[in-house]
């Protein structure tokens, strides 16, 4: 038996050689792996009738009287379901929206409503504890601390 | 029922320039617009839905079409509505499915012995059947591609998909279709 030109193409490959989809030098290559390789061209023959299968399916005739019924609807104003589901969907969303923003207010309200705690500072804390201890040093607390703590 | 999708076809080729009225659409085209979202959802009751679908939203957006491929145009409506509806069914799987498939089901349901079919000498019948089992991405992939004879660069950008998946999703769906209809599709020995 003589040697494969190269290893087997992968499945996709036979598919985009089937179409034509592949550049000039892998179509040539594959052509060439087919013409020697049995089990690469039954894939490849596989394929193509499966695709001659689907391009010979032929169209489909509505059930009578469908087409003048969407003719009619048009007449009298429908509208596409899909476009209601999504006012729907979105008149929903922008429902949640104003619901989500009013607890969010509400969630600020509650938070603020209790006066936060003055912020101590490092200075002022010193200064108390040096008051306590009735150190002279206590008004010099920012020289202090600033010395100590650049 | 071949037609051109990348090339004026049609009717309407012949005037260009003239946007066409839905009235015209309706009654040239709705049978195109059926047929495919036949083979899209694979039932009578879901294929008027969707085409009745398509054709409404084409009266609104006919005002945004540009003279030129229309059937290519309605296609491109026609599968995107019908993908879109597919993946919201996937993402809420509370919803009840109809009697389409669940998209992610790929086992083996009963369809008709190759005997029954010899009976009813009816292999488009078993075709179309085994295309309604394919999950939708893959049924998309290859009735645009064998079907609609489209390019893999027009699948790519009518689904907005990449290349690469265009691919994958061709191969895959023919490889699938292949192992159902093997039975039914004689492969020549070489």
């Amino acid at each position: 038996m003589p040697a494969l030109p190269e290893r087997h193409p992968a499945g996709r490959e036979l598919s985009s050689f089937l179409d034509g989809d592949l550049n000039d030098r892998r179509t040539e290559k594959v052509a060439r792996h087919v013409e020697a390789c049995p089990t690469c061209a039954r894939e490849l023959a596989a394929l193509r009738n499966i695709s001659a299968a689907l391009a010979s399916q032929e169209e489909v005739e509505p059930r009578p009287g469908w087409l003048s019924r969407v003719q009619e609807q048009v007449a009298a104003g429908a509208r596409p379901a899909s476009t209601q589901r999504i006012r729907l969907r979105l008149r929903l969303r922008l429902a949640g929206g104003i619901a989500a923003v009013a607890a969010g207010l509400m969630g600020v309200g509650l938070w603020l409503a209790p006066p936060p705690p003055a912020p101590v500072s490092f200075q002022d804390e010193v200064r108390q504890h040096l008051v306590q201890m009735n150190n002279p040093l206590s008004d010099q607390t920012s020289y202090v601390v600033e010395a100590r703590y650049p | 029922m071949r037609s051109n999708l990348s090339q004026d076809a049609g009717p309407l080729a012949a005037a260009p320039e003239r946007v066409p009225t839905w009235e015209e659409v309706a009654a040239e085209h709705g049978r195109f617009v059926y047929s495919l979202a036949y083979r899209l959802t694979g039932s009578a009751a879901d294929a008027e839905d969707l085409a009745q679908d398509v054709l409404l939203r084409v009266r609104t957006a006919l005002a945004r079409y540009r003279p030129g491929s229309l059937e290519g145009w309605l296609l491109r409506i026609t599968t995107n509505l019908f993908y879109d509806r597919m993946r919201h069914r996937a993402r809420h799987p509370t919803e009840p499915l109809d009697d389409l498939d669940d998209p992610c089901e790929i086992a083996p349901s009963r369809s008709p012995s190759p005997e029954e079919t010899a009976l009813h000498g009816e292999l488009r019948f078993v075709v179309q059947e085994a295309l309604r089992r394919l999950p939708y991405q893959f049924r998309v992939a290859v009735l645009l591609c064998d079907l609609y004879q489209m390019s893999y660069e027009e699948i790519a950008s009518t689904m907005g998909w990449r290349l690469g998946t265009v691919r994958s999703r061709i191969h895959r769906g023919r490889a699938m279709l292949r192992e159902r209809l093997s039975p039914y599709i004689e492969t020549p020995e070489e």
